[in-house]
């Protein structure tokens, strides 16, 4: 009964389990999918757009009111500018931890960091 | 057992162990309501039911910021015109437990939290979704008028569902204290769609329910001043953390900052300590509990917090130092640098039959 290890078939069959389980990740992955790796996800209200942190730049986003400016750099991000009253979200600074937030609410524009590895699930303020 | 046999259970255990090496899902949403960014994330949902989660909350939010809104026409509103006449009336029912709940908490807290005062709040000018800038303070004169009338949630009236105020220039802003009730009915919500695992996290202001996975929930306290963390808290199923601080919403003028949380002895936003979390297992009286302690300021809050039953509270004061009670300070773990120095303040004993029963009536 003891034929050569593995057989053809097993061969076959070790195939079919790598193949599925490969789809099965994939699936997985995009079903947890919140953008690429640790990204600022920018919403406003006519669209979320995701910038990549490791990318310094200013970027201009339209919301509510007008153009809010971003800048990326240092792998953080914060509001240079902002057409709202208080620039509120102008003085919060830097956002550099996973899980955290600015964001410009008259403008209607919210910066939240994701990425996995982050310390907290959330910030308290 | 066979080597064929060995081989191929070897191979399968490998390629499973690698298929559940994966991290079980966490979802993550935001959107906006209550003058806030809402987020919420769930751990290890399913995607239907995450997405089943997500739209419950959000429209659960959207009625809860119309009804209760201080400012604009809903509800509340309408409770407030009404207010005005001195009349009873049957209150709204959305509104109703709000006005118990809360009274409740502003006899607790000795009136320092006290969501009657929404004129004073609307004289500040903090009635408004954009209140800050550059702009001068209201005049004195106005707010000593405002003062003379003590308006007070404690002028309310309440039999059954009929409503009346005392005091006609009472109008409620619940605007300390929404946030809480409005997480609090957000992870009840989530408990009966069977989610087990999520944080509501309403502009800063958090209450989690089970665990992250085989972990507990891990959450960044925010330093007042400046961007970094200032401490780490490991939170446990069914806890809230809320934060009040002066930074939220303020307007500055002649370099002095005049924030939204109004002292209602002085009329005026209170002085003394920067930021007031409070860690509880109930995010509404978390939440009026923070404005309770910022209001009582540095050599108060201790008295005010054995009053209204907490245990767990931190607290930054101008100078930058920090302050809790020895419950919190042992599961703090401050991580900002340079470290700031860490005082714990035991919670003075509380006198037998005057600590805060909210859902009872409170202490006189």
């Amino acid at each position: 009964m003891s034929r050569p290890l593995p057989t053809p078939a097993d061969l076959v069959v070790f195939a079919l389990a790598a193949v599925l389980l490969a789809g099965l990740h994939v699936l997985a992955w995009r079903q947890a999918g919140a953008g690429p790796v640790v990204t600022a996800r920018v919403e406003t209200p006519f669209g979320t757009r995701y910038l990549p942190l490791d990318r310094p730049g200013t970027y201009r986003v339209r919301g509510a009111l007008g153009e809010s400016v971003l800048e990326v750099r240092g792998g953080a991000v914060r509001f240079v500018d902002s057409p709202c009253r208080a620039k509120v979200c102008v003085r919060a600074g830097w956002v550099r931890e996973a899980g955290a937030l600015a964001a410009c609410l008259p403008n209607g524009v919210v910066v939240t960091l994701t990425g996995p590895g982050g310390a907290y699930d959330a910030i308290n303020f | 057992m066979r080597p064929r046999v060995r081989a191929a259970a070897l191979l399968a255990a490998a390629l499973l162990a690698a298929g559940c090496a994966r991290e079980a899902p966490e979802h993550r949403y935001s959107f906006l309501a209550m003058g806030t960014v809402v987020e919420l994330t769930l751990h290890g949902a399913p995607a239907g039911l995450a997405e089943r989660a997500h739209r419950a909350l959000e429209a659960d939010f959207t009625y809860m910021e119309r009804t209760w809104h201080a400012w604009r026409p809903g509800a509340l509103g309408r409770v407030n015109t009404l207010l005005a006449t001195g009349h009873w009336f049957s209150a709204a029912p959305s509104v109703l437990p709000l006005i118990v709940e809360a009274r409740a908490l502003a006899e607790a807290s000795g009136g320092l939290f006290d969501p009657g005062i929404g004129k004073l709040i609307a004289l500040w000018g903090f009635h408004g979704d954009d209140p800050g800038g550059e702009r001068p303070p209201p005049d004195a004169a106005r707010i000593a008028a405002l003062l003379a009338a003590r308006p007070s949630i404690l002028d309310l009236e309440v039999r059954g569902i009929r409503v009346r105020s005392r005091n006609p220039e009472v109008q409620l802003d619940f605007g300390a204290f929404a946030k809480g009730l409005a997480v609090d009915r957000a992870v009840e919500r989530l408990r009966r769609l069977g989610v087990t695992s999520a944080l509501v996290n309403a502009g800063g202001d958090l209450r989690v329910l089970g665990r992250h996975g085989d972990r507990p929930w891990r959450i960044g306290i925010r330093a007042p001043r400046g961007n970094g963390i200032l401490a780490a808290l490991e939170v446990a199923d069914g806890e809230a953390v809320f934060t009040s601080g002066d930074y939220e919403r303020y307007f500055t003028w002649q370099g002095r900052r005049y924030h939204h949380i109004l002292d209602p002895r002085t009329g005026r936003p209170a002085r003394g300590l920067v930021s007031v979390t409070v860690v509880h297992d109930d995010g509404s009286e978390a939440d009026a509990a923070a404005t309770a302690l910022f209001v009582a300021g540095p050599r108060e809050w201790p008295a005010v917090a054995a009053r209204l039953g907490l245990t767990q509270v931190l607290v930054v004061d101008e100078a930058g130092r920090l302050q809790a009670t020895p419950a919190l300070a042992r599961r703090l773990r401050i991580v900002a640098r340079p470290a700031p120095p860490l005082e714990t303040v035991p919670l003075p004993a509380v006198p037998e039959g005057t600590a805060a029963a909210p859902a009872g009536g409170g202490a006189p």
